[in-house]
């Protein structure tokens, strides 16, 4: 880089004034005998006289309430997504303490029956893993995640399987993908006329459970295809898990195109066909 | 590196502490929505975007090692989530252009004399035609006035690298204004 193209790159810190004195001077002195410099730092100044960077932050203008909302919709997304896996088994009781004493109490009150929760989940599961025979560990699945020798184990890719060998957990990912597909062919199936609320109570819940299930199933020993399939599926979920009470036609819609223009109830039933052996030219074109 | 008091809301909202993440998103949501509007130009895309960042932020916290800035760490998200947010809305657009075209050339049609150029609309354009980095670093070296190491650090790149992509997108915006300029609208 020669003298001249380094002063250029320069000359932004230089017209707003962000440089120290030394490198301040030391260009002054070089646009002072450069014509070409001096060209380029005077139209770089013509621009940013139209070009300014805004004096007041957009975030500014927006009114205090907005924010609380804000942070809101942010509590609400996470929790539509499910909570990611804690660092330790347990979250630490005095952190739950000292979010009730300070913080909102709703949410306190929220993260104490979470804490409470995750103690009990954690020790019927402690209890419903204690080995009986062997070294213990999730039926079918070693600890590292990947099948026990010995058991078979029906996966997404695999055309020929049977329902009765599938492993606890491939039979909860059949099942969850079967909930899904009971839920959405509910959605494509009861769109609401113009004008009408419709109550989807039973629908938001359903897929709060869903996204949650997925949640856990997506760290287990899942193929990738199905892996994506419930990717695809999560934001569906989500977003019918966020949909505000007596939403009208318009949500009903949009949900009932999103599940259309991603192939889901398709996906879904090549998925079913090929957990269950069926072959796939049947499972698609027999209705 | 994170000063004591964050590094200390960071490791409790690592541990679950909704308190302390409520904190941290209190503390950096204004900002993160600042850089947001100034790519996507839409409140709602904004805020839509700002508010996937924290989600985002929450799910990956566990790996978060906490020898980077936190707020480096969730700018880079809004600014990727907001690089995304056009791409997925240019795509939408090429389907729509012809429409929007129509109504344009109707509308110009109608109305008899020529409209007094929108400064603002003529500086977006600008931006707009701005290769993607040279865009991503003028958002954030001038518009949202992140230092050249903050925006190095958001963007992955050099320092160098940061001020040749931000002369090069203020020289082509000078060239794409440059009536505005001479003419001194």
């Amino acid at each position: 880089m020669n003298g001249h193209e380094k002063i250029r790159l320069t000359l932004y810190d230089y017209l707003r004034g962000e440089l120290g004195d030394e490198e301040k001077m030391e260009i002054a002195a070089h646009l002072a005998g450069c014509a070409r410099c001096s060209r380029e730092a005077e139209e770089l100044r013509d621009l940013l006289k139209v070009f300014a960077a805004p004096s007041v932050r957009p975030s500014d203008a927006l009114p205090d309430g907005h924010w609380k909302t804000f942070i809101a919709g942010v509590e609400r997304r996470i929790a539509a997504a499910g909570r990611p896996a804690p660092v330790g088994p347990v979250r630490r009781v005095s952190d739950a303490v000292r979010d009730f004493l300070i913080f909102r109490r709703p949410a306190a009150i929220r993260s104490l029956a979470f804490s409470a929760t995750a103690a009990v989940v954690v020790a019927v599961a402690v209890w419903a893993l204690l080995p009986v025979g062997g070294d213990g560990g999730r039926p079918g699945v070693s600890p590292d995640g990947t099948p026990e020798s010995g058991k078979a184990v029906v996966r997404g890719n695999d055309v020929a399987g049977i329902p009765d060998t599938m492993t606890d957990f491939d039979r909860r990912v059949a099942e969850y993908f079967r909930r899904s597909k009971t839920l959405l062919v509910g959605m494509t199936n009861s769109v609401p006329g113009e004008g009408d609320a419709h109550d989807l109570d039973v629908e938001r819940s359903a897929s709060r459970r869903l996204v949650h299930e997925a949640r856990y199933l997506r760290n287990g020993p899942v193929d990738e295809r199905s892996w994506r399939l419930m990717e695809d599926l999560d934001e569906i979920m989500i977003e019918l898990a966020n949909l505000d009470e007596g939403s009208g036609r318009s949500s009903s819609v949009m949900l009932r195109d999103g599940i259309k223009s991603r192939n889901l109830l398709f996906k879904l039933r090549m998925r079913e066909a090929r957990s269950a052996g069926t072959p796939v030219r049947q499972a698609v074109y027999t209705k | 590196m994170p000063a004591p008091e964050e590094r200390d809301l960071i490791l409790r909202a690592k541990e679950g502490s909704d308190g302390a993440f409520r904190l941290l998103v209190e503390r950096y949501m204004k900002r993160a929505y600042d850089i947001a509007i100034h790519f996507v130009n839409d409140h709602d895309d904004a805020q839509d975007v700002a508010q996937e960042a924290f989600v985002r932020v929450h799910r990956s916290l566990g790996g978060f090692r906490g020898d980077a800035d936190f707020g480096t760490w969730l700018y880079r998200i809004v600014t990727n989530l907001s690089m995304n947010k056009i791409r997925s809305r240019r795509s939408r657009a090429r389907f729509e252009v012809r429409g929007d075209a129509m109504i344009e050339n109707m509308s110009h049609a109608g109305s008899g004399a020529a409209a007094e150029p929108d400064m603002t609309a003529l500086i977006e354009r600008a931006l707009h035609e701005l290769p993607t980095l040279q865009r991503a670093v003028v958002l954030l070296r001038h518009l949202n006035g992140l230092s050249t190491r903050e925006v190095s650090s958001i963007l992955d790149c050099s320092e160098g690298t940061v001020k040749t992509h931000l002369h090069r997108g203020l020289k082509k915006m000078r060239k794409l204004l440059d009536f505005v300029a001479t003419d001194g609208i």
